[in-house]
């Protein structure tokens, strides 16, 4: 045999071991969470020794878990609404409307919002809260996760509207259309693939987020799911890793299903304003 | 159908350096039914003028009238005024149906007279009732060639039913061919609807052609206000010669002397009646189109003497570039004529369509 092709064969070996490693690393946890919460007796390897549907049952009869999906999801759906609907109210404006600075203006909310977060900033952000009577309010919840993503939203959002023609407006002005009747027919159409992304990454961020609403919220019935996932231990002190499971596959379900909706609709272009 | 008025009309862009003035009290009147155009290289005020008259521009000081209102303050919406850009401003995300009933829309009128408007619209414009139109009001802008586009623009414009129209360079998008089939058509449309129309265009050609009258712009100023017959043959000052015509005319500089000018070395007659009443040795420019000479190999008197340099085929003419004693002189030439490279030729000027200018102005 040749040298050559012995190399070629060791370095496709080598690139395909190494590949299954990688995919391994993110397969494996994804098996465990569809496996797992059919196991009567779950551990943390991948294997189903015998099936049951019993963990569900043990969730559905618990007083917390299903309802703070719901929780969850108005969280969630309230943050998207508000962050979506003040970021492209925002982005439209920054890209119309003359203010000297403006580009500064939202560096400078950018740079904030990204270095004064997490554990740093729910201090002030309970105080404020509890100042503003907005603790154990899910309305409070809303506000602080909308004032966090909206920075970032606007900026997504500025470049779709920067790259939309004015002639659209203009010709809209032109045939007598109301401001609030361009935002609504021609704006807001046109930026949607813009709307799509802001409201799927609006909706994860607030999903998956423990600290604000586990800061924020005292009553245990207003728990978002990403809470109550934290209260699934044993009387033993133990992760009780049946419910975990069982909960975290439910939990992901609605982001899989939002992700698909949008993907069919929207087929996520993130290109960003419109190709002409 | 409204005559429009404008007043000392102004616009001041401030600017880093101070400002820029596109439009310098300008004072014009647009007859009732009048196909007008507004011609003039970029940056001359004749867009912002445009956007003045519809109202997307503020003045900085001055009146614009539609009909008989003084519109200076009145929204682009109140004007009655309906506009077609440049790049046509279909809504992409609406259906060519759609976009030809936004205006209808927005003011609320019921879906069936929408539709019926449409319908009309739709067909005056030549867009439906033909194999290649099946399906089109239902399609995207997108999915539709830049002809069509432009007609869907102009069914949308006239379905707003207003009383004047402003166009933003209407054919720069089409290509050349499309180009000449639409300037026909839009001249056609203007004069069945008979609607005050204004239109910008940097291509004289289109000017001449298209318009009733012509308003030749530079740095915010009109520099002449005529008929396209006027503009193009007795042009006020050197440059709206320089800018009409499509083979440039002829600018040659020369001084007067005993009542003829001398211009590269050549006696050229002056037209009939400057003679006398030019100063001896005043600085003149001399104009003549290059179409407007009689070319011979044999000596002519009072023409140029010039060799050959370079001759470009222009179709059913050859435009010929003359060197006189180093100054060049352009003049065309029928087809059949085409001369030997280097030859000798004289070069007549037409007395009846040669132009004197002094200082920048027509003078004779």
């Amino acid at each position: 045999m040749k040298d050559p092709t012995v190399r070629a064969v060791l370095a496709k070996i080598g690139r395909y071991t190494f590949l299954s490693v990688l995919l391994g690393f993110f397969a494996l946890p994804m098996l465990w969470l569809a496996s797992t919460p059919f196991n009567a007796h779950p551990t943390l390897d991948v294997s189903i020794s015998s099936f049951t549907l019993h963990n569900f049952s043990v969730l559905l009869k618990d007083p917390y878990a299903l309802p703070s999906l719901w929780n969850s999801l108005l969280l969630a759906g309230g943050t998207a609404l508000l962050t979506v609907g003040f970021a492209a109210a925002a982005a439209y404006a920054l890209s119309r409307v003359r203010i000297p600075g403006r580009n500064g203006i939202l560096y400078a909310l950018l740079l904030l919002s990204s270095i004064v977060t997490g554990t740093a900033a729910m201090v002030p952000l309970f105080e404020l809260a509890f100042k503003l009577h907005l603790i154990d309010s899910r309305v409070g919840v809303i506000l602080v996760f909308t004032g966090g993503l909206l920075p970032a939203a606007i900026f997504i959002l500025k470049d779709f509207t920067d790259n939309m023609p004015r002639s659209y407006e203009e010709s809209a002005r032109v045939f007598g259309a109301s401001p609030f009747q361009i935002m609504r027919h021609i704006v807001l159409p046109m930026i949607r693939p813009g709307l799509a992304t802001v409201t799927v990454w609006a909706v994860v961020n607030v999903w998956s987020n423990f600290l604000i609403p586990y800061i924020l919220i005292r009553n245990p019935d207003k728990y978002p799911a990403s809470v109550v996932l934290y209260t699934f231990y044993t009387e033993g002190g133990q992760p009780d890793l049946a419910l975990i499971s069982a909960f975290s596959l439910l939990y992901s379900i609605p982001v899989v299903l939002l992700y698909l909706f949008v993907s069919h609709r929207y087929g996520f272009r993130f290109h960003g304003g419109i190709k002409r | 159908m409204a005559q429009i008025r404008t007043v000392d009309l102004t616009k001041t862009f401030a600017d880093a350096g101070g400002g820029v003035t596109a439009l310098d009290a300008l004072t014009l009147t647009i007859e009732d039914g009048e196909f007008f155009a507004l011609l003039g290289p970029s940056g001359c005020g004749k867009t912002t003028l445009l956007r003045t008259l519809a109202g997307l521009e503020t003045p900085s000081s001055g009146a614009v009238h539609i009909g008989e209102a003084d519109v200076t303050r009145t929204p682009p919406g109140k004007r009655g005024v309906a506009m077609v850009f440049q790049d046509y401003a279909l809504f992409p995300h609406m259906t060519v149906t759609e976009n030809i009933a936004y205006p209808l829309r927005v003011r609320g009128v019921p879906k069936a007279q929408q539709r019926e408007a449409v319908l009309a619209a739709a067909a005056d414009l030549g867009l439906t009732g033909t194999d290649s139109t099946v399906g089109l009001l239902d399609r995207r802008p997108e999915a539709l060639s830049g002809g069509q586009q432009q007609r869907v623009a102009l069914a949308r414009a006239t379905a707003a039913k207003p009383s004047v129209f402003l166009f933003d360079e209407p054919l720069s998008n089409l290509d050349a061919r499309l180009r000449l089939e639409a300037r026909t058509f839009l001249k056609r449309l203007q004069r069945e609807l008979a609607v005050t129309t204004v239109f910008v265009t940097h291509d004289q050609a289109e000017a001449l052609a298209l318009a009733d009258r012509i308003a030749v712009m530079q740095s915010g100023r009109i520099r002449q206000l005529g008929t396209p017959r006027e503009v193009y043959r007795r042009p006020a000052n050197t440059f709206v010669a320089s800018f009409i015509g499509s083979t440039p005319m002829n600018l040659l500089e020369g001084v007067v002397r005993d009542g003829r000018v001398l211009v590269a070395d050549s006696e050229i007659a002056p037209p009939d009646g400057t003679g006398e009443r030019l100063a001896e040795r005043a600085a003149v420019v001399l104009g003549a189109r290059p179409e407007y000479f009689r070319v011979s190999p044999d000596p002519l008197d009072g023409a140029f003497r010039g060799t050959v340099e370079v001759a470009e085929n222009l179709g059913s003419s050859l435009l010929l570039t003359l060197d006189v004693s180093g100054t060049a002189v352009q003049v065309v030439v029928a087809e059949e004529d085409e001369p030997e490279p280097r030859a000798t030729l004289w070069a007549l000027p037409r007395k009846d369509r040669t132009l004197l200018y002094a200082d920048g102005e027509l003078v004779g």
